[in-house]
């Protein structure tokens, strides 16, 4: 990929060449700004933001340590940790091995069973919200981990672009592992998963991100701050009568943080994955 | 197997074992609470607000299962924008024990109208509960088809407050009771400070544009024929225009800050606390915030026109007790304790929180303090003067106001429209509204 870059901007003239950079350079500031304002903000009193004057001698880390003394915020990112971690992996475990069923096995009702499955799609997750929460309610989960967990590691779209993955690997792959006498679990695990390292690590971390974020269904199944996690600890700081900026955005950066980490670790993992599901042009 | 597999099943099983750790928990609680029943009653008690928030409501928790050992208060905090949602969601669920029993709550109509709240009329007869020492047109918020369906725990009082600095700098006499609107406007001229380019560096007045219906009060004029049951809009009569075109005509002089700047600027609160606004006029949860800057301020009651009178909008977020609730004798006694003056309403308001909704709790020494601001009196007279007439008390209203009322509202304060144009335009469309949804209703 880098190969076909190479040759294309060198294809380019000097001057275009300097409006593209230019114009990508304009793009990256444009993204990063709203990134900077919440760096500024947390790094100031909130009357310096109110006052939209920020005066040097006023800068300060205090913003951060009072973030955790507001809140049980220490406690929030362990709930989120947990909760993001046993998401993240086995969503992608058993997502994998549906799309696997969809992609390479035969049985009736195949293909139906896979429109059922993509219908779901269809459904906002405020409609089921309600129904959802009555059967965390019955099963006693209300509050546990269980009820933020459990209702994420199937997910009808990784399965999706997982099969739609799985699809483009050749058969005769599976038939030779299959006249080697594997059965089919193992063709999944020693045929299928090597070859699509880089689908699932992207699909990782959109997984990774969703989960992190979520906001409503968290929301609704917690009720103690033993379970609360994250994105609920930063919306305490907005009250009836004002809004704690310094402090919503200290916590923001916090809970950004592990975000940025994974994808600046798999940045190149993200961008493979991205190309091969289509999700993004190049 | 290899060495890949091998860990990756450990990973599993790592997990799996946190899941599983997990799961005793429930299984440890239901037994706790079956005995429960036996001794005392647990009542789930919500309200919104930070952690930090919520040790206030702790101690008046405490303070309540102190007098009555055999009435448990779990409390319940949700922050202030998703309270709303989850709240909604529970009720939703119609599962009873996950509805808290008491639960703070704004606008009570539009609960009590869905049906899931509790009508209070056979529990203040039955024990007598006194109605009567609850300001002027406070409870009309809190009432719905006639019955009261919450207990309103505090009342916005609107009052001027005044940065003593910038009047003595600008050598202008405190306001006092007895400033008319013409007071206003001669004293907000010599407070408003313009640099060499025109630009309003002090602007002598701040306040929300959505507060207007002081001044329409103030001189005689009305949103609507009737609060609760309207079949007319009155922002349309000479009156009420005056009134709009006072307060805009002081933005258009810039005299008062444009509504859309305010916010900008981060609220009256601060533009007050930076010296930007040498007045505001806000109700007085910015007590606090002022006397922690310990700023040299007071309160004043707001101006009156020649010849009109103090009104100040009855309103405040109401305690009210779930229909789904299954210990409604318990959850009266703590209702109405929370809303007695020896209860709930003399800590909330001891601890500077709130301004009470009952007259009594007002007038004592527990309101009456020498903290600042100095002037209690003006804010008891505002509170004196409370009265209907700031909002609808019917379920649409909320639609009316940000669909119709508002937007046009928006257009006088950034000064695209004049009030006499506009008002009359606003009423036709608010009259087609209150038309279209069945108003007046039998």
């Amino acid at each position: 990929m880098e190969d076909t870059n190479r040759r294309s901007t060198a294809r380019l003239s000097v001057p275009a060449q300097s409006a593209l950079t230019v114009a990508l350079i304009l793009g990256s500031l444009i993204m990063l700004a709203p990134f900077f304002v919440m760096l500024v903000v947390s790094l100031w009193p909130n009357e310096a933001f109110l006052a939209r004057h920020f005066p040097l001698n006023q800068i300060t880390l205090a913003n951060f340590v009072e973030t955790f003394r507001v809140i049980p915020f220490g406690r929030y990112i362990l709930n989120s940790a947990i909760v993001t971690l046993i998401v993240t992996v086995f969503q992608i475990l058993i997502s994998s091995l549906a799309a696997f069923a969809f992609a390479r096995l035969r049985f009736r009702g195949r293909e139906g069973l896979f429109l059922l499955y993509l219908a779901t799609l269809m459904i906002p997750t405020q409609v089921t919200l309600i129904p959802n929460f009555l059967i965390i309610r019955s099963l006693g989960w209300y509050d546990h981990y269980q009820a933020l967990i459990v209702p994420a590691l199937f997910s009808a779209l990784s399965t999706f672009l997982l099969r739609q993955y799985y699809r483009s690997v050749p058969l005769d792959l599976d038939e030779a592992a299959r006249m080697d006498g594997a059965s089919s679990l193992r063709i999944w695990w020693q045929v299928i998963v090597p070859l699509s390292w880089p689908v699932m690590s992207a699909l990782a971390i959109f997984t990774f991100q969703g989960a992190w974020n979520d906001f409503l269904w968290p929301l609704v199944v917690t009720n103690s701050d033993k379970m609360r996690t994250v994105p609920i600890g930063l919306s305490y700081f907005v009250g009836q009568y004002s809004t704690a900026w310094n402090l919503l955005m200290a916590g923001s950066v916090i809970a950004l943080l592990p975000v940025l980490v994974i994808y600046l670790l798999a940045q190149k993992k993200f961008v493979q994955g991205i190309t091969l599901t289509g999700m993004g042009g190049r | 197997m290899s060495r890949r597999s091998w860990s990756v099943l450990s990973v599993l099983a790592v997990v799996i074992m946190l899941v599983t750790a997990c799961s005793p928990v429930p299984a440890t609680q239901a037994p706790a609470a079956a005995p429960a029943a036996a001794t005392p009653v647990t009542l789930t008690w919500a309200f919104w607000g930070s952690p930090e928030e919520a040790v206030s409501h702790k101690a008046v928790a405490d303070a309540f299962m102190k007098e009555h050992p055999e009435i448990k208060v779990e409390t319940w905090n949700e922050p202030w924008d998703n309270y709303f949602t989850k709240i909604q969601a529970l009720w939703a669920s119609g599962d009873p024990k996950a509805v808290p029993d008491i639960a703070f709550l704004w606008p009570t109509p539009k609960y009590a109208a869905e049906g899931v709240l509790e009508n209070l009329d056979p529990y203040i007869q039955k024990s007598g509960y006194d109605l009567n020492d609850y300001w002027g047109g406070l409870l009309e918020s809190a009432k719905y088809k006639g019955s009261v369906y919450g207990l309103p725990r505090d009342n916005e009082i609107n009052v001027l407050y005044f940065n003593k600095d910038l009047f003595d700098k600008a050598g202008v006499k405190y306001p006092d009771e007895n400033w008319t609107w013409d007071d206003l406007l001669a004293a907000a001229e010599k407070l408003t400070v313009k640099d060499a380019s025109g630009k309003v560096t002090q602007y002598a007045l701040a306040m929300e544009g959505g507060k207007y219906s002081k001044w329409v009060n103030q001189n005689g004029g009305a949103i609507l024929d009737d609060y609760v049951n309207p079949s007319k809009c009155l922002l349309s009569t000479p009156e009420s225009i005056a009134a709009v075109k006072f307060f805009s005509d002081m933005m258009n002089n810039g005299y008062a800050m444009r509504d859309a700047d305010l916010s900008q600027a981060g609220g009256d609160q601060a533009v007050f606390l930076s010296g930007q606004a040498a007045m505001i006029i806000q109700n007085t949860s910015r007590v606090s915030s002022f006397n922690a800057a310990k700023m040299n301020y007071d309160v004043a009651v707001v101006p009156i026109p020649a010849g009109g009178k103090r009104w100040n909008p009855a309103g405040g977020a109401a305690w009210v007790m779930s229909a789904k609730s299954d210990n409604k004798d318990a959850a009266w006694t703590f209702l109405s304790w929370l809303q007695g003056k020896d209860g709930g309403e003399k800590l909330y308001t001891e601890r500077g929180e709130i301004f009470p909704a009952l007259q009594s709790v007002a007038n004592s020494s527990v309101f009456m303090t020498d903290q600042p601001p100095a002037n209690k009196k003006g804010i008891v007279a505002e509170a004196a003067a409370s009265g209907v007439g700031g909002f609808g008390y019917f379920p649409e209203w909320d639609e009316l106001d940000s669909s119709v009322i508002g937007p046009a509202m928006q257009k006088i304060w950034a000064g695209e429209a004049d009030p006499a144009q506009a008002l009359p335009e606003l009423c036709k469309l608010a009259d087609q509204f209150l038309k279209d949804k069945g108003f007046p209703k039998q």
